[in-house]
């Protein structure tokens, strides 16, 4: 099974770059640029093995997507790491986040996380 | 000497008083305001440099692999540097604020066709549009229109009144418009089809503070549009009405007078 990344940002830039670099690794790359976009993407199957989430976007934002994915069990599954400039509030730990990457992303913060999170080296642990 | 006098004036103490926590409640709101802008322009500048750095991220680790597609890698290092000139108009943004009332806004003239300025800062911009699902394009009845201006004033102008119709008409398309209006004179019109703007807050658009600073911006970049604006020797209006979108139009002068700054 193919790795897969759904990345959600309304930054552009940002989404770009992180889609290149996690293309390079072999992911399957889908970007959206709000939450309710992201919805949509998540009604087709196969849906990605994680999420990486911005917090602060116009439309729907970081909190009311992970309200949302709560609500349902098959979109509750999907790991997802939050990115941010700010620390991890109450908020987010009640939403079940998975991880947290500090903005300025820098390639080896996300490495780090991948390997912990063993997706890099075994992804089916999270099928 | 009565208590509510100093040197036997009646009320006098209560006055000076009065003055100075007006004063100091002056200076804490103004330090408050400041440290909001700070914080909202290392926001601003976090965004790009993030970018900019993972798309360096992404060359040097495909360069140490052997897999640097030449073509590839000249396409990301355009968005590589398309991050850079958005730093350079955001830290202009932050200079223009910080800079003294009594000193002159820098202007440096040279022939310039304004359509291809106009092009070339919507090329820049047009990524982050396409990302979100809607269109921003030019409209330009001639193929060139030249006169002397000042490049990156001009593109600091553009970009702010785009990426303000950016952030306040979220999923509307944006439209630039050049015209030529007679032989001496340019406008451009950059328009919306968003919430529009009421008749109240339009006429503190364009002064210091006429906007909030908030994680979608400095809300100084019309204040700055204003200024450099007038420094051309031109001007700046808006035409909006609620729920129907917004139409804002710069005039500028083809030759501005020397030293109109």
């Amino acid at each position: 099974m193919s790795k897969s990344v759904l990345i959600i940002d309304d930054d552009a830039g940002i989404a770009d770059a992180l889609s290149l670099l996690f293309g390079q690794e072999g992911y399957d790359v889908k970007v959206a640029s709000d939450g309710g976009m992201a919805l949509e993407l998540l009604e087709a199957q196969p849906r990605p093995q994680m999420i990486l989430l911005d917090l602060s976007m116009p439309g729907m934002d970081g909190y009311a997507f992970l309200r949302r994915k709560q609500q349902s069990d098959a979109l509750a599954r999907i790991p997802t790491f939050v990115m941010s400039a700010g620390d991890m509030d109450d908020a987010l730990k009640e939403l079940h986040v998975s991880g947290w990457l500090r903005k300025p992303i820098k390639l080896e913060a996300l490495q780090q996380l991948l390997r912990k999170e063993r997706l890099i080296s075994n992804p089916r642990l999270l099928v | 000497m009565r208590e509510g006098t100093v040197d036997g004036t009646p009320g006098l103490e209560d006055e000076i008083n009065r003055r100075v926590a007006q004063h100091t409640e002056q200076l804490k709101a103004a330090i408050d305001g400041r440290d909001d802008l700070l914080s909202v322009a290392a926001h601003e500048i976090r965004t790009p440099l993030a970018s900019l750095r993972l798309y360096l991220d992404a060359l040097i680790k495909a360069a140490d692999r052997g897999k640097l597609d030449p073509v590839e890698a000249g396409v990301r290092l355009r968005k590589a540097q398309r991050q850079c000139d958005r730093l350079n108009i955001l830290l202009s943004n932050l200079l223009d604020i910080s800079r003294s009332p009594s000193r002159k806004l820098s202007v440096v003239l040279e022939p310039l066709d304004l359509v291809a300025v106009v092009k070339a800062v919507c090329d820049r911009l047009r990524d982050q549009f396409t990302h979100q699902g809607r269109t921003l394009d030019v409209v330009a009845p001639v193929d060139q229109l030249w006169g002397d201006w000042d490049r990156m004033r001009l593109e600091q102008v553009l970009t702010n009144l785009i990426t303000n119709a950016q952030k306040h008409a979220p999923a509307s398309p944006v439209r630039v418009e050049v015209v030529q209006k007679g032989e001496d004179r340019v406008a451009v019109t950059v328009s919306d089809t968003g919430p529009g703007i009421k008749p109240d807050d339009r006429e503190r658009l364009f002064k210091r503070g006429g906007q909030p600073a908030s994680s979608g911006g400095l809300g100084l970049g019309l204040w700055i549009v204003s200024q450099i604006v007038t420094a051309f020797g031109g001007t700046i209006g808006v035409e909006s009405e609620p729920g129907r979108g917004a139409s804002f139009t710069f005039e500028l002068p083809r030759r501005p007078a020397p030293g109109g700054s």
